[in-house]
């Protein structure tokens, strides 16, 4: 029987020795994956169709953020008041500049993370997009001085 | 002058390949740009040893059993703060580690299996910590936005 696509199924060993083996290398051949395993090239190529479709497994060239010209680097704590801070997220999740939205308990009720290529863009950022945005009572931001990880490996 | 350009250009549209799937063969992606299987090698490699690009695998963290976010959040001495970054950047559940100005000296974001691995990770491995002052911790309840492939190569 042949399972239908895109239906998300758990993972069983294989593919778990799969992901792994894509982590190490992430251009190893469907051929050499086969051999190693001891199954048909063809299982090993629907296994990676299956993982990918899924959503499970992407293997893709990653940007080093400086090497794309984004210097600076801030987390900012954004404050809601007077509105539900849902809304201020989905509005801020639609600025270019802003590369991370992320709701919490509590207060902040959001943390974003902007990438600018300059001071001036980050301050044009703060004093036009940010402060067009009805119900941010106030933000606090951290800017990041130097970047020890940022790492990759997951989707989501 | 012009050749350069044209290089730039050729490299931005190997790496808009390689950003879809980085399993496309060398010869693939040369016949869909019209250049020979050696010279994407060439600036394959030009771009991987500049440390502009990485070839990665991401993963579901859901599929994963990966389902707590955190942002972490440090006051820190100022003669421990490059030491309690580093500590910190050697730990697998932790991706993002950020020397800051502002009210924090160090910024975290982790992921862990569950809040419970959270707090077993301050507690066991980031309280011992010397020069830690204060620690500001925000659970995620959900990501709007993020853009996975933005690395630091080092």
């Amino acid at each position: 029987m042949r399972l239908p696509l895109n239906r998300p199924r758990a993972l069983d060993d294989l593919d778990r020795k799969i992901i792994e083996r894509f982590q190490k290398d992430p251009r190893v051949s469907n051929k050499s994956l086969a051999l190693e395993f001891g199954v048909a090239e063809t299982t090993i190529a629907s296994r990676i169709r299956a993982l990918e479709e899924n959503g499970v497994m992407r293997v893709v060239a990653l940007r080093d953020i400086h090497a794309q010209g984004y210097e600076l680097l801030a987390h900012i704590d954004v404050f809601v008041e007077g509105r539900a801070a849902l809304e201020v997220a989905e509005e801020l999740a639609e600025l270019e500049e802003v590369a991370m939205v992320a709701t919490c308990a509590g207060s902040p009720q959001i943390i974003i993370q902007i990438n600018a290529k300059s001071r001036q863009e980050l301050a044009k950022v703060i004093a036009d997009r940010l402060a067009g945005i009805r119900g941010i009572r106030a933000i606090e931001s951290s800017i990041t001085l130097d970047i020890i990880k940022l790492t990759s490996k997951y989707l989501e | 002058m012009s050749t350069r350009l044209d290089d730039q250009d050729l490299d931005e549209k190997i790496i808009s390949i390689l950003e879809r799937d980085a399993r496309v063969s060398n010869r693939e992606i040369g016949r869909t740009l019209g250049v020979s299987e050696g010279f994407v090698r060439k600036r394959l490699k030009s771009l991987l040893e500049t440390r502009k690009l990485r070839l990665g695998t991401l993963v579901s963290a859901t599929a994963m059993g990966l389902t707590c976010g955190s942002f972490i959040r440090f006051r820190v001495a100022p003669e421990a703060v490059s030491a309690v970054a580093k500590r910190l950047s050697e730990f697998d559940e932790v991706r993002f580690v950020g020397i800051s100005c502002g009210r924090f000296d160090v910024y975290v974001v982790t992921l862990t299996t569950d809040r419970d691995a959270m707090f077993r990770l301050l507690r066991e491995r980031v309280d011992p910590l010397p020069g830690v002052s204060f620690v500001d911790v925000r659970e995620i309840m959900d990501v709007l936005k993020y853009e996975p492939n933005q690395v630091r190569i080092k």
